[in-house]
C-alpha cells in the first residue's frame, strides 16, 4: 500500500459512512454482509414461507433423506427427522430462534450497556473505582459461564436463555462504552464543547455518540457471534430451549440418537449454524480491518 | 514489580470475596429452602432443622451467616449432593483433574500447531501462505464446537472405527485412581499391560483434545501472526538483519522472545473461554470431568453440587487469569512501566 497520497483531499463524510466505504472494498465481507441481511429477512419472514408447521409430525414419513438423495422426496426438501417433522420448516424457524434472538439480545445489551457505560464514564472517584472492580470480576468470567449460572438459577427455557445471554454480555458492553467515554472526555474538542456551555446530554448526543458509534458497531458484530454461540450451546447441553422448540442447538441434541442412522438431521442444522456464525465473524473482521485502514489514512 | 504484585494480591482478595459472596447468595437465589440448599439434606425433621439452624446460624443476620459459610468452606464441609448424598467437596476434587488434564493437553496441542502456523502466516515474503492460514483460522473460530465434535465422531468413530467415542479409558484396563490424571495414574499403577493402557488412553484423548484445541489454536494463530508482524517491523530486528544474522537467528534471538509475549496475555484472557468449552467437550465425549458433572447437577437441580462446582470453576478461572497476568508482567518489563495492568 502506498504510504502517501499525492492528491489528498479532506473527507467530510461521517465516520460511519467512511467505514462503510472501506468495508465495501473487501468483497468477501460484503458478500457475508448480504448473507446476514438474508438471514435477518429469514428470521423475520421464515415462518411465512415454511411449507409445513415446524411442530407437525408426519407419522408415516419418518427419517426421509434430503431431496438430493435418491431415496429422498421433493415434498420434504431437507428430509424429515425422527418424529417426521419437516427439517426445512424447522430450520427456518430455528434461524429466527438462534440468529434473530441473538440480534435482539445484542441490541438490548447494547442499549443498556450504552446507558450504564456512559453514566459510569462520567462518574469519578469512589463510585468509578467500585464499578471498576465489579467490572474486573465480571469480565474475567466468560460469558457462557455467566449464562450457565443464570440459567441454573432461573431454570431452563428459551426466554430464560435470552435473558441470560443479555446479562452475560452486559459487562463487556459497559466496559467498552465506559473506556471509550472516559477516553473521549479528555479530548480537546469535547472540552471545548463543554466550555461552550453544553450540558451532559448535549455532550453525549453531539460529541460522544457520533465518535463512539463506529466502535460500537464493530464491537456489537464481535459480540453477536458469541451471543449466537451461547444460545446454541445452552440449547445443545439441554439448558436452553427445550425439546419441541426448533432452536438449532436443541435440534442437533434431539437428533443425536438417530445420528448414526441419518446424519443429515445433525449436519443440516449444524451447517446453517456454521453459516450464521461464519458470516457474522467475516463481517466483524471486515469491519475491524476497515476501521484500521481508515485510521491509517 | 512489588507494588504490582501487591495490587494483584488485592485484586485476588477482592475476587475471592466476590466469588464466595456470590456462591453464598446462590443458597437464597435457588428455589427451595436455603437450609437444605446449604446442607444438601432434604425433608428434615424439626429437631434436626433446629440443630442445623443453630449450627449454620440461619436465624442470625446475613453477615454472620456468611462468616459461618466461609468457615465451612475452609473446613471442606460443602454440604452433600441431593442425588448421590455424598460430600460435594470430595466429588468436585475427584472430577477436577480430568478437566485440567484435558485443557492442558489441548493447550499444548494448540501451541505446537498454532505458533509455527502463525509465524508462517506473518512471513511477508510468502504472501500466498497468509490468506489460507487466516481463512482456516476464521473457519475454525466459527465452527460450533459440538458440531465439529460430531463431524469428527462421524468420520473417525462411525465410518472408520478408529477412535472410541466416550470416556477416558477402556473398561478392560483397571487403573487405580491416585492423582486423577489418567496418564500419571497409568505410570504409577503396578500393572503388566502398561503400554496397551497408554495406547488406549491416547486413543481416548485424541478426539476431545482436537475438538477443544480448535478454539485456542485459531486465536493463537491470529495473536502470533499479529505479534510477529509488529516485532518484525521494529528497528531492532532491522538492525539485527543489517548485522548479517540469518532469518532463523533473528527469529530465535529477537523475534520469538518478543513476539510470544502477547501470547501469554492471550492465554490469560481466553482461559475462561477454554474452560467453558472444555465443559461442552466433556458433555459430548462423556469425559468424567468437572464440566459434565456440573451440567448433570444442573439437570438434576442438585443445588449444593451446582454451588460447589461453580465456585471451583470460577475460582480456577480467576486464579489462572491473575497468574497469567503476573507471568506476563514478569516477562515484559515494558508492560510493567505502563503502570496499571488491566485484566
Amino acid at each position: 500500500m502506498a504510504k502517501f497520497r499525492i492528491f489528498s483531499s479532506p473527507t467530510n463524510y461521517s465516520p460511519l459512512r467512511q467505514l462503510w466505504r472501506y468495508f465495501q472494498r473487501n468483497h468477501f465481507a460484503l458478500v457475508a454482509f448480504w448473507v446476514i441481511i438474508g438471514l435477518i429477512l429469514i428470521s423475520v419472514f421464515g415462518p411465512l414461507i415454511s411449507p409445513y408447521s415446524p411442530y407437525e409430525q408426519h407419522a408415516e414419513k419418518l427419517l426421509i433423506p434430503p431431496a438430493w438423495d435418491p431415496e429422498g422426496s421433493i415434498t420434504f426438501l431437507f428430509g424429515t427427522d425422527a418424529l417426521g417433522r419437516d427439517i426445512l420448516s424447522r430450520l427456518l424457524l430455528g434461524i429466527s430462534f438462534s440468529f434473530g434472538l441473538a440480534i435482539i439480545a445484542v441490541v438490548l445489551a447494547l442499549s443498556i450497556g450504552l446507558l450504564i457505560g456512559t453514566l459510569a464514564g462520567f462518574s469519578k472517584g469512589v463510585r468509578a473505582s467500585i464499578l471498576n472492580h465489579v467490572l474486573d470480576v465480571a469480565l474475567i468470567m466468560p460469558s457462557l459461564l455467566i449464562a450457565i449460572v443464570i440459567v441454573a438459577i432461573l431454570g431452563p427455557g428459551i426466554d430464560n436463555t435470552f435473558w441470560a445471554v443479555v446479562l452475560a454480555m452486559l459487562p463487556q458492553f459497559i466496559h467498552h462504552v465506559r473506556t471509550e467515554v472516559a477516553e473521549l472526555l479528555n479530548k480537546d474538542f469535547v472540552i471545548a464543547y463543554r466550555l461552550d456551555g453544553a450540558n451532559n446530554w448535549q455532550l453525549f448526543r453531539y460529541a460522544l455518540l457520533p465518535n463512539m458509534f463506529e466502535g460500537i458497531v464493530i464491537f456489537s458484530a464481535m459480540a453477536m457471534s458469541s451471543a449466537i454461540l451461547d444460545i446454541v450451546v445452552l440449547g445443545f447441553i439441554g439448558l436452553g430451549a427445550q425439546s419441541p422448540e426448533p432452536e438449532l442447538g436443541t435440534m442437533i441434541a434431539d437428533s443425536l440418537d438417530v445420528f448414526y442412522l441419518s446424519p443429515w438431521t445433525v449436519m443440516l442444522p449444524g451447517l446453517v449454524l456454521f453459516v450464521c456464525i461464519l458470516t457474522v465473524n467475516i463481517v466483524g473482521d471486515g469491519l475491524r480491518r476497515a476501521l484500521k485502514d481508515r485510521r491509517v489514512l | 514489580m512489588g507494588t504490582y504484585l501487591l495490587r494483584k494480591l488485592y485484586l485476588l482478595i477482592f475476587v475471592t470475596f466476590g466469588v464466595t459472596v456470590f456462591s453464598f447468595s446462590l443458597n437464597y437465589l435457588f428455589p427451595g429452602d436455603p437450609l437444605s440448599n446449604m446442607t444438601g439434606l432434604q425433608n428434615l425433621n424439626p429437631e434436626v432443622t433446629e440443630e442445623l439452624t443453630k449450627l449454620y446460624k440461619i436465624d442470625s443476620n446475613v453477615i454472620i451467616q456468611y462468616w459461618a459459610y466461609i468457615g465451612r468452606i475452609l473446613d471442606g464441609n460443602w454440604g452433600v449432593s441431593f442425588i448421590t448424598e455424598t460430600g460435594v467437596y470430595a466429588q468436585v476434587f475427584s472430577v477436577l483433574p480430568a478437566t485440567i488434564e484435558l485443557a492442558a493437553y489441548a493447550l499444548l496441542y494448540s501451541f505446537i500447531v498454532a505458533i509455527p502456523l502463525g509465524i508462517l502466516a506473518s512471513d511477508v515474503r510468502k504472501p500466498w501462505l497468509d490468506k489460507p492460514i487466516l481463512a482456516l483460522s476464521l473457519i475454525g473460530f466459527s465452527m460450533p464446537i459440538f458440531w465439529f465434535a460430531l463431524i469428527l465422531i462421524l468420520i473417525f468413530s462411525i465410518n472408520l472405527g478408529w477412535l472410541p467415542i466416550s470416556g477416558r479409558l477402556s473398561l478392560m484396563y483397571q487403573v487405580p485412581n491416585v492423582t486423577g490424571f489418567i496418564l500419571i495414574d497409568i505410570a504409577l499403577a503396578d500393572i503388566p499391560y502398561k503400554t496397551e493402557a497408554y495406547y488406549d488412553a491416547f486413543k481416548h484423548l485424541a478426539m476431545p483434545t482436537l475438538v477443544l484445541a480448535a478454539y485456542p489454536t485459531t486465536v493463537l494463530i491470529r495473536t502470533t501472526r499479529q505479534a510477529m508482524h509488529n516485532v518484525l517491523d521494529t528497528s531492532y530486528v532491522k538492525a539485527a538483519k543489517a548485522k548479517g544474522l540469518s532469518n532463523f537467528q533473528v527469529l530465535r534471538r529477537h523475534a520469538l522472545r518478543n513476539g510470544l509475549l502477547p501470547v501469554i496475555q492471550m492465554l490469560g484472557t481466553h482461559f475462561g473461554t477454554l474452560i467453558t468449552l472444555a465443559m461442552v467437550t466433556e458433555v459430548i465425549f462423556s469425559w468424567p470431568g468437572l464440566g459434565s458433572w456440573l451440567v448433570d447437577a444442573i439437570h438434576q437441580r442438585d443445588y449444593p453440587a451446582i454451588q460447589g462446582g461453580l465456585m471451583v470453576m470460577s475460582g480456577m478461572v480467576f486464579i489462572a487469569t491473575i497468574l497469567f497476568d503476573i507471568l506476563y508482567m514478569a516477562f515484559d518489563p515494558l508492560a510493567r512501566r505502563r503502570g496499571y495492568g488491566k485484566i
